[in-house]
């Protein structure tokens, strides 16, 4: 790493590191630990959009599977809280895998809708398979566990657990963004079939990229069931893919900075209004209006041009 | 007896009532230059593309010095030594001029499944992607992006993606379309550069440079071959004015 | 037996009203090369008008026109002032739409409550008839004949009007109906007339079946892409196999196993995809 990255990597630790000191109550640390989680769900969802050209409107089943998954093992099966992380990372992955072979049968907007719809099968089967989800009631759990020796029933130990996820996070997919497979992921992106004349077998590497997606959104997807210490088919739904989508959108697809950006933001407008007024969906509605008319590179490219134009 | 290079048997390809390819055979010795040459719409770029697995025949088979291709994937025939280049450019605009031959390589020798490391580590690599753009002049744009660079320089990017895979058989499509004179001259140095041991097939309509650079003409036209035979055959025979100039 | 013959009926009835909400669907998207995720909120829509308006009395039928006509000037309006400045920006308009999506169901929550709002059946229609012994909901067949006549309808308009044959062209190739000198800009406000209003109509006819309620957008949109995968995008034929398809296993799903008849709804999407992922009368979109 080069001293600027190093600087680069300090500094985001550093920012981390003084949230809870910043934070005047532990009730706004439990809306940063929110945030830092859709920020991992965000940042995986880049992965297919920003990196792989694909749009998908399902990324909710990457969260809600595993989250699922975590709440039944750990309260209907009486899993320990190890197994019953890892279980759940590898049913979300494993579900990644499969739905990717599905979606990926169609390019571009044929994609979209083909996500959409498996994210609404999964959705659907939530809400009336009642005698596993318990319905539209959901699954509660009893409380966070105890990993390592370290109870993370506290807000404080919570966060610095999610703040470390994130920054590996954001560490592996810094990893990925400049590797070989990162170029190739991008080379499936602007221009498929020369990729295919090079000798790629595209469909496998757009399969990849579904696959490290789904697993990375299933990081978040765990984290969010210990977090709320709740699921509900809330977490697979339609309006929790678009929120997901409008992250990496308005934050901008295809940066590291972008999609975390785009969930603090999100989430901060999220809980501030539904504390004042109950038009949530409105406002969510608007902003995705808004964000494509006024900013459609979203606000971390937007930032950096502004900032060249500036220095120029 | 040497295997043919490249031989294709009785191609057809319709897309419903259209024709795109009727009963095309072609049998192309190693180290040969062939030339493809027919109207607009004679269906050249169309067996390219079939060359190369874009879409599968209805009929018909292509092998590769004797190994059946015809139901093979597209990557799967760059493995065994396929390169092509395109008429209307095909490149990663916004990339650095190493980054897409980077690619080609990556596509080429493997390797493109790694997620761990940086791909600017892999120096053995990039310095012979760098070779490539030195050996067709483009040593000067090495890290430029290809969007701020000229159409020429573009044009030879094309060829150094392809050559860099050193490719067995390599499909050339129009790489003088729309250059000037003067870089008329260095891609014809270029092409005439490449070592016997490539063997390549051309579509080219400059008649100058393509004539003094191809053994064995193939005439197509309506997607089937009309004619085929050595430069001055085929030049020679009424039915090519005909193909040109109308019936 | 008479538990076959009347849930066959009701699969049609069903397959009917996805037909009109699909119809409009797949010809925007065949037109104008946009997955309208706002089109189950139209629907919603016209349902919540139509309960309105029968609330002041308003013959039932006039209703389910009026709200169509609404529902399809909304369409008109969300095409020219939104979608038209985005064309070409294709993950944009999708986005679009669902933002209008969104907004549509706030507003629909907003004015008429959360509680479902039954749409009653035209007095006449509802006694059951009698056929050779058997007792059929009288409402129902209405609906399937209703759409029967719609889908016959688009064809003559599709197959043997003037502005049919501009929409045929402009699905198989766009840029060659607009070399052709098709006026395009004026077509597609003319299709998304069309596919909004015959979503608004559905809403309504369909209100006595499903009545209106927060969280049928959510219900239908879903439904109307497993139609549009199924049948294969901009195909008329496609929407009306797929959604009497669809139709059927979504009835006789419910009927026979509840717990999983939204996911099972889904199994012929999957199969289609597997198999021909076009589509039944699917193409390849220029």
């Amino acid at each position: 790493m080069t001293a600027r990255q190093v600087g680069c990597w300090l500094l985001v630790i550093a920012a981390l590191a003084a949230v809870p000191f910043v934070l005047p109550s532990a009730f706004y640390l439990g809306i940063a630990t929110h945030a830092l989680i859709f920020a991992i769900l965000a940042l995986s969802l880049n992965i297919l959009i920003g990196h792989g050209g694909m749009t998908s409107l399902g990324h909710a089943v990457y969260l809600g599977v595993p989250a699922y998954a975590c709440a039944v093992l750990s309260m209907q099966a009486g899993w320990a809280p190890l197994p019953t992380i890892l279980a759940s990372l590898a049913i979300g992955t494993a579900t990644s895998a499969l739905f990717g072979i599905l979606a990926l049968r169609a390019s571009g907007l044929g994609f979209l809708m083909i996500t959409l719809a498996l994210g609404q099968v999964m959705w659907g089967a939530a809400y009336r398979w009642v005698g596993l989800t318990g319905g539209d009631n959901g699954i509660r759990l009893s409380g966070r566990p105890h990993l390592f020796g370290i109870d993370l029933a506290e807000v404080l130990p919570f966060y610095v657990l999610v703040a470390a996820v994130l920054v590996g996070a954001l560490f592996c997919l810094w990893q990925l963004d400049r590797s070989a497979f990162g170029a190739c992921l991008r080379g499936t992106r602007d221009q498929p079939r020369r990729m295919r004349m090079l000798g790629h077998d595209v469909w496998r590497i757009r399969w990849v990229a579904f696959i490290a997606s789904g697993f990375w959104g299933s990081v978040a997807g765990v984290l969010y069931c210990y977090d709320y210490q709740y699921v509900s088919p809330a977490a697979l739904s339609l309006p929790q893919s678009a929120e997901t989508l409008l992250m990496v959108v308005l934050g901008g697809a295809g940066t590291l900075a972008g999609p975390v950006a785009g969930a603090i933001i999100i989430t901060i407008i999220k809980t501030v209004v539904s504390s004042y007024v109950d038009r949530w969906y409105s406002l969510l509605g608007l902003t995705f209006i808004l964000v494509v008319s006024v900013m459609p590179r979203g606000l971390i490219p937007g930032l950096a041009n502004w900032m060249r134009g500036k220095r120029a | 007896m040497t295997i043919p290079a490249l031989q294709i048997t009785q191609l057809a390809k319709r897309f419903g009532g259209l024709t795109a390819t009727r009963d095309v055979s072609l049998t192309v010795m190693p180290g040969e230059r062939r030339l493809l040459i027919g109207p607009n719409g004679a269906g050249k770029t169309t067996l390219f593309n079939q060359i190369a697995g874009d879409f599968l025949p209805d009929s018909g088979s292509i092998k590769l010095f004797g190994q059946d291709m015809t139901r093979l994937p597209t990557p799967a025939r760059v493995r065994m030594g396929l390169g092509r280049t395109y008429q209307v450019l095909t490149l990663f605009p916004r990339d650095t001029y190493l980054h897409n031959v980077a690619l080609a390589l990556l596509g080429i020798e493997g390797g493109g499944w790694s997620m761990w490391g940086a791909l600017k580590r892999r120096r053995d690599m990039l310095e012979r992607a760098e070779e490539a753009l030195i050996s067709v002049g483009l040593g000067a744009v090495v890290h430029s992006r290809v969007s701020e660079t000229s159409y020429g320089e573009r044009r030879r990017l094309e060829l150094a993606m392809a050559l860099a895979q050193k490719p067995r058989v390599l499909l050339l499509d129009e790489p003088l379309a729309g250059l000037s004179a003067e870089e008329r001259d260095t891609v014809r140095d270029l092409l005439e550069q490449i070592p016997r041991d490539v063997t390549i097939i051309l579509i080219e309509h400059d008649m100058d440079v393509a004539l003094a650079f191809a053994d064995q003409i193939t005439l197509l036209n309506f997607g089937q071959v009309i004619l085929e035979g050595t430069r001055a055959d085929v030049i020679a025979d009424p039915r090519t004015r005909e193909v040109y100039l109308g019936h | 037996m008479q538990f076959w013959i009347v849930q066959g009926l009701n699969s049609l009835a069903m397959g009917g009203l996805l037909f009109l909400l699909s119809a409009g669907f797949s010809l925007i998207f065949g037109l104008l090369r946009i997955p309208n995720l706002a089109h189950g909120a139209l629907f919603m829509l016209g349902a919540y008008f139509g309960a309105a308006l029968l609330g002041e009395q308003v013959n039932f039928w006039l209703a389910a026109l009026l709200s169509g006509a609404g529902v399809g000037m909304i369409g008109v309006v969300l095409e020219a002032v939104l979608l038209r400045r985005l064309a070409g920006n294709e993950q944009g308009q999708v986005l679009v739409t669902l933002g209008v999506a969104f907004i549509i169901a706030d507003i629909c929550l907003l004015a008429w409550g959360g509680d479902p709002m039954p749409l009653g059946a035209p007095r006449s229609l509802r006694p059951p008839v009698f056929i050779a012994g058997f007792a059929f909901p009288g409402y129902r067949l209405v609906v399937l004949g209703f759409a029967l006549a719609t889908a016959l309808l688009l064809w003559l308009l599709l197959e043997r009007t003037r502005l049919g044959a501009m929409i045929r062209a402009g699905v198989d190739d766009r840029e060659m109906a607009r070399s052709v000198g098709i006026p395009v800009s004026r077509l597609f406000s003319a299709v998304f007339f069309l596919g909004a209003f015959l979503a608004g109509v559905g809403g309504v006819i369909g209100g006595p079946i499903l009545s209106a309620y927060p969280g049928l957008d959510a219900d239908m949109l879903p439904l109307a892409l497993v139609v549009v995968i199924l049948g294969g995008v901009g195909s008329l034929p496609g929407a009306l196999v797929g959604s009497l398809i669809v139709g059927l296993i979504y009835n006789f799903g419910s009927a026979l196993f509840p717990d999983f008849a939204y996911v099972v709804l889904f199994l012929p999407m999957v199969v289609m995809l597997v198999v021909k992922p076009t589509g039944l009368f699917g193409r390849v979109l220029r």
